[in-house]
């Protein structure tokens, strides 16, 4: 990795929460504990981990909400983790990094569609031409354009979600983190929202940290990164990541069905070659096992 | 069948009489079974969310009726309150409802209401947690303290203390990693058994429905598309997926290895289902040697 490529670099990042009156208790345990990561511009990156092991608290330090406790956060060069940042740096880095949360219905503001969409880049202070081009591609690039004057509250989940994408995407930013914005969907809502997030990956070069709970969309990422307790624990290509079923499990986390159910035959002494990981790669390998080659 | 809950022709709008009007429901006939837990799957907008508001009486059927236990549940409306204590809905994130100052004082807020002694509350308040995987050391923490997932099973036990005969769960695991899916929907089976009690589960996730469900009703725009048993609802792959739905991802494999000549038989839609019938399709090949 060419250090002029990287987009994303934490180096030893430690966050605490603070207790109630505001101070740092010495007792509270880390949110975060030594984190080191670095994401490579126009990397799709999936990032998996239970509740509470710090994923989405990383999520907020990426995105200058918080301020670490200790160690470094650069984003596309800037040093942001430092207290003495100028909030002018802030607000020019924060245009770089958008974020798409949870929960469809608290994100949304406006009451009409391209209103909605507009919020972000008037916030800017974006051209009212070049808003109305920005708003027509974004709208474009997650498939709402015929909804364009609609009201968002009258809209399905997965649609409130491809709103709020547009939203993001309308500011331009260099990367978008998605924080479960699958969560609330349904089966077609989620295939939606993932397949948009891979377009923006794939076509406009756009970096993705994707947080997630749904194993089979995190195996669809070029790379994994597992979080638990506050700690990296393991980072590379789903394959590499996935083989580690036992260790998942013990995190509770799953692999991807197909994978357990690989992962169980062997178990059970039924030899199935376990590289396989996508479905279609699973039925190959449990294919040849039971036709016996 | 022994049918806790029936709803007969249920028909429901919404905005009724403005141009906004909207059908949510339309002429809905379905029968929810005693002492088993029933899966309710259907795309956003499917009619869910409004069938389960009218199932405890928060909304009243525009025509049609809705029988508890036989009774219809508006036969008395000036009792209906009465309906919500014996069909406990659990709405969506209810962790945001959390209020009082220890775990053991929220749990303990229906089953006050419903006028039972300290001592009875202190009962269900253990029974409750019991069924929700909540350890006893957290009973005197505040609920603000607590995990995501601690919360949302607080919530839920603050429901399951009411001792309801119909626990009515609305996207219940929604937000929670794999481990916490399994401590909230896992204790699920031993409140219906051991309670004679029947649950009602709505999700978006299949694998959730086929893990824990015994029966699964599909909703397609306001109507009832399907309802049956788990594995004959997931033996439909198609018509789920053509309604925005999916089967589980290892059902889809037992399907594929199906259409490559690799018939299985069996429970086809969960990992240990699929693994005990290749288990078994191995054993009969080696049989036929």
């Amino acid at each position: 990795m060419e250090q002029k490529d990287i987009f994303i670099e934490v180096k030893g990042l430690c966050f605490t929460y603070n207790d109630d009156a505001g101070n740092n208790s010495p007792d509270a345990s880390p949110a975060l504990c030594n984190l080191d990561l670095k994401v490579a511009r126009g990397e799709y990156v999936s990032i998996l981990g239970h509740n509470g092991s710090g994923k989405s608290t990383l999520a907020k330090l990426l995105s200058m909400i918080l301020i670490p406790t200790s160690g470094e956060i650069y984003i596309d060069g800037h040093l942001v983790s430092s207290p003495d940042i100028s909030d002018d740096e802030i607000y020019e880095v924060r245009k770089k990094i958008g974020m798409v949360f949870q929960n469809p219905d608290n994100q949304l503001v406006a009451t009409v569609v391209e209103e909605d969409v507009a919020f972000g880049p008037e916030n800017l202070g974006i051209e009212r031409e070049e808003m109305k081009k920005r708003i027509t591609e974004a709208l474009e690039m997650v498939g709402m354009t015929e909804y364009r004057r609609h009201a968002p509250h009258k809209l399905s989940g997965g649609q409130k979600q491809r709103v709020a994408i547009a939203g993001i995407i309308a500011m331009l930013p260099d990367c978008i983190i998605f924080d479960e914005s699958t969560a609330m969907l349904d089966p077609l809502g989620r295939r939606d929202v993932i397949e948009i997030m891979e377009r923006l990956n794939k076509e406009r070069g756009i970096t993705v940290l994707n947080i997630t709970h749904y194993m089979d969309e995190a195996a669809r990422a070029n790379r994994v990164v597992v979080i638990n307790d506050g700690e990296k624990v393991l980072d590379g290509t789903p394959k590499e990541v996935f083989s580690h079923v036992d260790e998942l499990h013990s995190m509770g986390l799953e692999a991807p069905q197909g994978k357990e159910l690989i992962h169980a035959l062997n178990k059970c002494g039924i030899k199935v070659s376990d590289d396989a990981l996508s479905e279609e790669e699973c039925v190959e390998a449990i294919y040849s096992a039971l036709i016996g080659d | 069948m022994d049918s806790v809950l029936e709803v007969r022709n249920v028909s429901y709008l919404y905005s009724k009489g403005t141009p906004f009007e909207r059908v949510a429901l339309d002429d809905v006939t379905v029968s929810f079974e005693r002492g088993k837990i029933t899966g309710l799957i259907g795309h956003t907008g499917s009619g869910k969310s409004t069938l389960v508001g009218l199932l405890n009486g928060l909304n009243k059927p525009l025509s049609g009726s809705i029988l508890l236990n036989g009774i219809d549940i508006w036969q008395k409306p000036k009792e209906i309150a009465k309906i919500r204590y014996k069909v406990g809905l659990v709405m969506q994130y209810p962790e945001y409802q959390l209020f009082d100052e220890t775990v053991e004082r929220d749990i303990g807020f229906g089953p006050r209401n419903q006028g039972l002694s300290d001592e009875e509350v202190g009962l269900r308040v253990k029974e409750a947690i019991r069924y929700t995987g909540i350890d006893a050391d957290l009973l005197s923490k505040s609920p603000f303290e607590l995990s995501g997932g601690q919360k949302r099973r607080v919530a839920i036990a603050g429901i399951v203390a009411m001792q309801p005969d119909v626990l009515v769960l609305d996207e219940p695991a929604a937000g929670l990693d794999p481990k916490g899916r399994r401590e909230i929907l896992g204790h699920l089976k031993d409140f219906v058994s051991e309670r004679g009690a029947s649950v009602i589960l709505v999700s978006h996730s299949m694998e959730d429905m086929a893990m824990y469900c015994d029966n699964v009703v599909v909703m397609n725009e306001g109507k009832i598309h399907s309802n049956g048993t788990v594995s004959e609802i997931f033996s439909r792959a198609d018509e789920l997926i053509s309604i925005g739905l999916d089967v589980p991802s290892v059902a889809r494999i037992a399907e594929k290895l199906k259409s490559r000549g690799i018939t299985l038989d069996g429970e086809l839609y969960t990992v240990d289902g699929v693994k005990a019938a290749i288990r078994k399709y191995i054993g009969g090949a080696n049989n036929d040697l």
